[in-house]
């Protein structure tokens, strides 16, 4: 057969290894194997190199039983030398009941535990508490049981998934009407919770008291301000912001920020003194706001719970912090914005818990809880 | 290692010596099942879609069957003259193979170190020349692949010489 030398591929001793060892790219080797069908030398060099290759792994093999006969031999001259000890397997199976009945007794103990520290807790508060806890459970609105990280949706409500915007606030406006209607219903439950409560409050911690008088025609005033005492402990507030679609027809009440991604607050007649003129909310609303500061991080730096709210679709999870001189907003955003976005993002108030952030870029509405309303108010009064 | 095989030991005993087998085939089978299963992890062939005792008692359990399906055709073909179906290697090639491979194997324990831990560490373990360099304090791949070849060469004439 009169074939080219080069055509002879078993000459690289490389490539036949590879080849025998199967570590080439398989259209590779089977352009290489086609030549082996005419070439009885190259068919040769294969068979000599697989012996080469099954005799290896004979040796590697026989050298490693080996090696493991050693071993054992030597476990078994260790089991010979401490006649107590029990073979490993009986001592897993032991071990593994062992552990897992500590675990179980673990648990009961606890389980027990908690029981009994339950049934105490519960055995000490005021039969007329029993009874209400038992006819209704706290609800955010109360602002009885307000803690730092509530998820956004206890804190709004059920219908935290409304675009904020233009052709929304009708919609708005009626559920926040409804809102209200049953607020007032629950009012006068919570009201009797909370005084039940504050009179408990008075006997035990005098210092928490907040001037409460036992009058009942100053009960309603003094409530309120319990409310506002228990409110003010919140600090921290997550809101979902919403990325709104449709512009707003009419700028209400815009606030400009000031360097430094300050946002100044607006009084009551106050004008903005920017060169865009802004203008007070004509609502009809006394819509006061404190003094907030406009943050960004990235929404990697989210916390677990938040990150799979952030993946909705136009959503941007909001940190908003009660700190004593201002109001701070934390936007966590996919993408980073420019600092001169942030400087030149604008407020519009709609109403009392909703506003939106107008950015050059997008406009992001958002819904306060009734707790961060409440202190905005209160912040807002102590600021006039 | 030895903590798998005496952890499987029982096991596969039982097994190997209620299908005809010894206590040393059990143990063979279980050594080899365990150096097997060595291989294919060193390889990254292995895949951890069960407990690593079922995989290694499904081996020896394939492997012995297999032994013992062997064994039948042997004395088969001994008796009848039976012939082999086309796509099964004949018993005869079997044996070949295998006296081939265990003579290479003995003409690599007799060549020493370094060529026999080279020749291991390729053909056997499939270490890349880059790790056989550093494993073994060779200057680099290509210094290994050119003692590669001196090697095989040695193991080739060795070979012809027991001929």
């Amino acid at each position: 057969m009169a074939e080219g030398r080069s055509i002879h591929w078993t000459d690289d001793d490389e490539l036949l290894s590879k080849f025998v060892l199967h570590q080439l790219p398989e259209s590779e080797e089977d352009t290489l194997s086609s030549h082996l069908i005419t070439c009885g030398k190259c068919r040769h060099a294969i068979n000599e190199e697989t012996t080469i290759v099954a005799g290896a792994r004979l040796a590697g093999r026989a050298a490693l039983k080996e090696q493991l006969r050693l071993r054992l031999s030597e476990s078994e001259q260790r089991v010979a030398a401490s006649p107590m000890r029990k073979p490993a397997g009986y001592q897993v199976l032991w071990t593994q009941i062992a552990s897992v009945a500590a675990v179980v007794t673990i648990l009961i103990a606890v389980g027990v535990y908690n029981n009994w520290f339950i049934s105490n807790s519960w055995n000490k508060s005021t039969p007329q508490e029993q009874v209400a806890q038992k006819q209704e459970p706290p609800t955010p609105e109360s602002g009885n049981m307000e803690s730092k990280e509530s998820p956004p949706e206890k804190l709004l409500g059920k219908d935290m998934d409304q675009p904020i915007g233009s052709a929304e606030q009708d919609h708005f406006d009626n559920r926040r009407v409804k809102r209200t209607e049953i607020q007032k219903q629950k009012t006068s439950e919570d009201k009797r919770i909370v005084h039940e409560k504050s009179a408990t409050s008075i006997t035990v911690e005098p210092a928490a008291n907040a001037g409460a008088v036992a009058d009942e025609g100053k009960a309603e005033k003094e409530l309120q301000m319990i409310d506002e005492a228990d409110v003010l402990e919140s600090q921290t507030f997550w809101v979902e912001g919403h990325v709104i679609q449709d512009a707003l027809e009419k700028s209400q009440g815009m606030l400009s920020v000031t360097p430094r991604d300050q946002v100044s607050s607006v009084r009551k007649g106050e004008t903005n003194a920017k060169k865009d003129d802004h203008q007070v909310s004509k609502s009809g609303n006394d819509i006061a706001m404190p003094t907030i500061s406009l943050n960004q991080e990235p929404s990697s730096s989210l916390p677990a719970a938040f990150q799979y709210r952030q993946d909705r679709q136009g959503t941007i999870q909001t940190l908003i912090e009660n700190n004593d001189s201002a109001i701070q907003m934390t936007l966590y955003l996919d993408s980073p914005i420019a600092d001169s976005e942030l400087r030149s993002a604008k407020i519009h108030v709609i109403n009392t818990d909703s506003l939106v952030l107008n950015l050059p870029s997008q406009r992001i509405g958002l819904r306060l809880p009734p707790a961060l309303q409440s202190q905005i108010n209160t912040k807002a009064k102590q600021v006039k | 290692m030895v903590r798998l095989y005496e952890t499987n030991e029982r096991q596969v005993t039982s097994f190997v010596t209620r299908n005809n087998g010894s206590q040393d085939d059990a143990e063979d089978m279980l050594q080899e099942a365990l150096v097997i299963l060595w291989e294919r992890v060193r390889a990254g062939r292995y895949e951890h879609t069960s407990k690593i005792s079922t995989f290694v008692f499904a081996m020896v359990k394939n492997m012995w069957l297999r032994r013992i399906a062997r064994s039948k055709r042997e004395v088969a073909s001994d008796m009848q003259n039976d012939p082999t179906p086309s796509n099964e290697k004949s018993v005869l090639d079997d044996m070949i193979e295998t006296e081939e491979a265990a003579a290479v194997s003995i003409a690599l324990n007799s060549l020493g170190d370094p060529c026999r831990q080279l020749l291991l560490l390729y053909y056997w373990e499939e270490l890349s020349m880059d790790d056989i360099a550093v494993q073994m304090g060779f200057a680099n791949a290509d210094t290994v692949k050119s003692k590669k070849y001196q090697c095989k060469k040695a193991l080739e004439k060795l070979l012809r010489g027991s001929e």
